[in-house]
């Protein structure tokens, strides 16, 4: 899982470095000249295009080869660990050969200044590379040691909580400022300014969290603050531009339709990773768990439900007989809200037990419910799981996704898509 | 089941299939608090058997000997760090997920702030040294250049 994790950090910092290197073709082919200027950070750009590529392969040949247990290694056999290595000397040397050879070539394009949109771009990639450089070493660390010193020691989950982590928060905290600063020189005291409203939004969710939410870490309300102001911060953009608190609302209006896909993507993708954020530390801070032994009659309490274990039954399948729990769930104050139904089956053919989950829905919250082995004396060991706010990690998600496909379709980057006319006009030399 | 990752991503590739879970209610102990720790710091312990699992999670026996070894440790009373301690003791340092700070792990804990900090300081150096070079006057344009661009614009005004 953590090499995965890592593919997915310079996953993200590709895709913006794709961008980046796209954007300027796209830029000389219309004559525009702000995309033009994308072509800046380049070199980096390439190098992250190839270290992207060759990790993907590390990745694989560590798992593939055995070299590490990984919960993705099928198939594991040391011959296509050779050959795999073989395919990474080629493919890593080569392109980091071609980029040694060719990169002096390239061009510095225009110049920023450090406090710029182009600046808060490399920032980022600068956060993703060092979050999948974390991963990498991390990864690596314990054959490293091994192999040098002979210790033994294990890197896992609590190793990148704390140092992935707070890579992200920081990040994330950040992310608000990228899409407000200018291009080539930006005004960083001007956007803390613009948003100081989705800053006091933070501070008002910080707030909410504390009253409402007993027990879970102590950083989780700030977590949560984070998740707000990334929305906010979202939200701010797409105001300043098209200034709806200034002018009437029908002229906001109509600069809201003459904004440029790409600019209703960003401001898509960025709240997108708000919500799924506010879901993740929802979920993660205060969702609670609740392992007991029951017997018919029975009453389980989690967050604000009550479940009664109401029996067993069996029941047949096309190709499995199954065991079910009936479990009645109600609010603390007696409504009834419905009944869950986690089984067991059996497939008598292959000999097999699987554990059919329960899962009811609570509007972004979920409640799972899983059955154990039936016990002699007629009881039976469940598991139950409040998981709140964890359908905003999908629909954050989801948000994402659209504004990826907005910016995709934004006119300047469709091949053969006809050129505004005042653009062209702007451009042509006065004569 | 699997602690939820802080990251969306490892959720949607790590997240196995659902199954039972490891933790048996025959080994939690009655006090909350206690169980809580010892949940805690079962999350932290390597499972000898699935080495990609910790106690928490791991079905292998060992895990459960050892997630109901951690429990008695609790109970006699020992702290968090005397209850890992105990199990480094036995097992080596393997057995931890988060590698104590030594000198053997310096470089893997030092990596991500010496990153992120060398490379912001290298960001803003070579933003300095920029800055530097374009208060240098770009060179004049030479003669040939010069009749170039004056055709160019002859031309263009001629539309």
């Amino acid at each position: 899982m953590i090499p995965e994790l890592g593919h997915y950090a310079l996953m993200l910092a590709l895709g913006l470095a794709l961008i980046q290197a796209i954007m300027p073709i796209v830029g000389t082919r219309s004559g525009d000249a702000v995309l033009m200027n994308m072509a800046t950070p380049t070199a980096w750009t390439i190098l992250l295009a190839i270290l992207t590529f060759s990790l993907s392969l590390i990745g694989t040949f560590l798992v593939r080869s055995g070299v590490l247990t990984s919960v993705h290694a099928f198939a594991t056999d040391p011959m296509r660990g050779v050959f795999i290595l073989a395919i990474l000397v080629i493919f890593i040397g080569g392109g980091l050969a071609l980029y040694g050879w060719r990169a002096p070539l390239l061009k510095q394009g225009g110049l920023f200044a450090p406090i710029s949109r182009e600046g808060a771009l490399v920032f980022n990639n600068l956060f993703l590379t060092t979050a999948c450089a974390t991963v990498f070493v991390g990864t690596l660390y314990p054959l490293a040691l091994e192999a040098l010193v002979g210790a033994k020691i294990s890197v896992g989950p609590p190793f990148f909580n704390a140092t992935f982590v707070p890579l992200f928060i920081a990040l994330m905290v950040v992310i608000p400022f990228g899409p407000l600063l200018g291009w080539k020189r930006g005004d960083l005291l001007g956007v803390a300014q613009r948003l100081l409203a989705a800053a006091i939004l933070a501070a008002l969710a910080i707030a909410a969290a504390f009253a409402l939410e007993q027990g879970g870490p102590v950083l989780a309300p700030f977590g949560a603050g984070v998740a707000v102001f990334v929305m906010a911060g979202a939200i701010t953009d797409v105001a300043e531009r098209t200034q709806i608190l200034r002018v009437p609302l029908r002229a906001a209006l109509q600069r809201a339709i003459g904004l440029p896909r790409s600019a209703w993507g960003t401001a898509f993708a960025h709240f997108g990773l708000g919500v799924t954020l506010l879901g993740i530390v929802a979920v993660t801070a205060w969702g609670s768990e609740r392992i007991s032994e029951m017997k018919v009659g029975d009453t389980l309490d989690i967050a604000h439900y009550r479940l009664t274990f109401a029996g067993l039954f069996g029941r047949q399948g096309p190709n499995y007989h199954e065991t079910v729990g009936r479990f009645v769930v109600r609010r603390m104050n007696g409504d009834l809200i419905g009944v869950m139904e986690p089984s067991r089956r059996n497939f008598p053919s292959r000999d097999m037990t699987t554990t059919e989950a329960a899962l009811m829905t609570r509007g972004v919250s979920q409640l799972y419910l899983s059955l154990g082995d039936p016990l002699q004396n007629g009881n039976v060991a469940v598991r139950l799981y409040f998981k709140p706010q964890v359908l905003l990690i999908w629909l954050g998600a989801a948000v994402m996704f659209a504004g990826g496909a907005l910016s995709l379709s934004d006119r300047r980057l469709r091949v053969g898509a006809p050129q505004p006319a005042k653009r062209k006009a702007a451009l042509r030399p006065a004569g | 089941m699997r602690r939820i990752f802080l990251l969306v991503f490892a959720l949607v590739l790590s997240a196995p299939p659902f199954s039972w879970g490891a933790v048996q209610p025959d080994e939690m102990l009655q006090n909350p608090a206690l169980e809580a720790r010892a949940r805690t710091l079962s999350q932290q312990l390597r499972c000898m058997v699935c080495q990609n699992e910790s106690i928490d999670e791991s079905d292998a026996p060992l895990a459960h000997d050892l997630r109901v070894l951690v429990r008695e440790r609790l109970q006699a009373g020992d702290s968090d760090a005397q209850v890992l301690d105990f199990l480094v003791a036995r097992y080596g340092e393997f057995v931890l997920l988060k590698p104590r700070l030594s000198w053997r792990t310096a470089i893997l804990w030092g990596l991500p702030p010496g990153l992120l900090f060398g490379g912001i300081t290298l960001l803003v150096v070579a933003a300095a040294r920029r800055r530097g070079r374009v208060q240098e006057p770009t060179p004049d344009l030479t003669a040939a250049e010069q009749a170039r661009l004056n055709k160019i614009l002859a031309d263009s005004n001629g539309h």
